[in-house]
């Protein structure tokens, strides 16, 4: 049985980086696979979210966080290579999966989703619920203007802005240094805002 | 490094620790404390922290993944019959767990719980009725 919430706390012996908030969750799993339960459920909405934003559909957005947790899965015994080569965290290796699959799917399809921006629409407008028909344009515009960034810019910017990461665990992320990030985040606002003036 | 890089380098560092403050803050911050010319940055900003809203997947989606997931780490194949997870009491924590989000997909989910009893009942009948053609033959 997939054992909910529990972590293994035995003597590991698996190096992973003490930064990592979930080394022992990841340990665990590493020597159990059916304990990757907690880690499923800890991230299972922040990979649906990167993946939503991005497909902008929910039934693409379920079937790339199905592929990425199966491959998450299989590959969880090679993290730990990875996370002492590149100071990764399990987080970060998650998204990065993520967005490695993301990338072959749209190799696959040769696109990169225009509209639809319906989900938008459920978006309420902050602390006014008589404003909610002025909070749905809004959100349209904001993802619009969103929509039209460059991809690497554009993932910066849910990376930043809908899973709160740092700029350097995006680094990790997009395999870019901590400042190159910054500025990849600082050009993408600018562009936001000339195209929320323009629009 | 040339001097508009350098500035380029100097107001993104400015806008990553306005960032910092404006995503860990309660309430939107006040941009008077960005230096002059950052302002559309800071607006800018301010909309994708209200816009930009954390969507959470279907109940039903998360559980039949982490079924799939559970099979996985069997080494079953897809497709096989896996014990029913969790108790009435785990559905109802993560009811409560999901509530004031959104929810993706048209799958609500009180609509999701309705699924898995009627899931769970398909399952128990399906029990039943194999049990009744074993004693047949």
């Amino acid at each position: 049985v997939f054992r909910k919430g529990r972590e293994h706390r035995g003597t590991a012996t698996v190096r992973v980086l003490s930064t990592d908030s979930d080394r022992q969750a990841v340990q665990a799993a590493q020597r159990d696979p059916l304990l990757f339960e907690p880690l499923y459920r800890k991230y299972v909405a922040q990979v649906y979210n990167f993946a939503f934003y991005e497909s902008r559909d929910h039934h693409a957005a379920e079937d790339l966080t199905e592929q990425v947790f199966l491959q998450a899965l299989r590959a969880l015994p090679t993290f730990r290579d990875r996370a002492e080569s590149d100071g990764s965290t399990f987080r970060a290796w998650l998204f990065q999966i993520a967005r490695n699959t993301l990338s072959n799917e749209r190799r696959r399809e040769r696109r990169h989703p225009e509209a639809p921006l319906d989900a938008a629409a459920q978006v309420r407008a902050p602390d006014d619920p008589a404003a909610t028909a002025i909070g749905r344009d809004e959100a349209r515009r904001v993802w619009g203007a969103v929509n039209r960034l460059p991809a690497e810019r554009r993932q910066a910017v849910i990376l930043r802005f809908v899973e709160e990461m740092s700029a350097r665990e995006i680094g990790q992320v997009l395999g870019r240094s901590e400042g190159a990030v910054r500025v990849l985040i600082h050009r993408a606002l600018r562009s936001v805002a000339s195209d929320l003036a323009r629009t | 490094m040339t001097g508009e890089e350098a500035a380029l380098f100097d107001d993104a560092i400015q806008s990553d620790a306005y960032l910092d403050r404006l995503l860990g803050a309660s309430v939107p911050t006040a941009i008077d404390d960005l230096p002059p010319g950052l302002e559309p940055i800071a607006d800018a900003a301010a909309n994708l922290r209200s816009y930009l809203v954390r969507f959470h997947p279907s109940f039903r989606f998360e559980e039949r993944l982490a079924a799939r997931l559970r099979a996985a780490a069997q080494g079953h194949a897809p497709g096989d019959l896996i014990e029913f997870p969790g108790t009435v009491g785990d559905v109802e924590q993560v009811e409560r767990r999901l509530r004031g989000r959104l929810v993706g997909g048209a799958i609500a989910s009180g609509v999701s719980i309705a699924s898995l009893a009627g899931a769970a009942v398909v399952a128990w009948r399906r029990f039943r009725s194999d049990r009744r053609w074993e004693r047949l033959a």
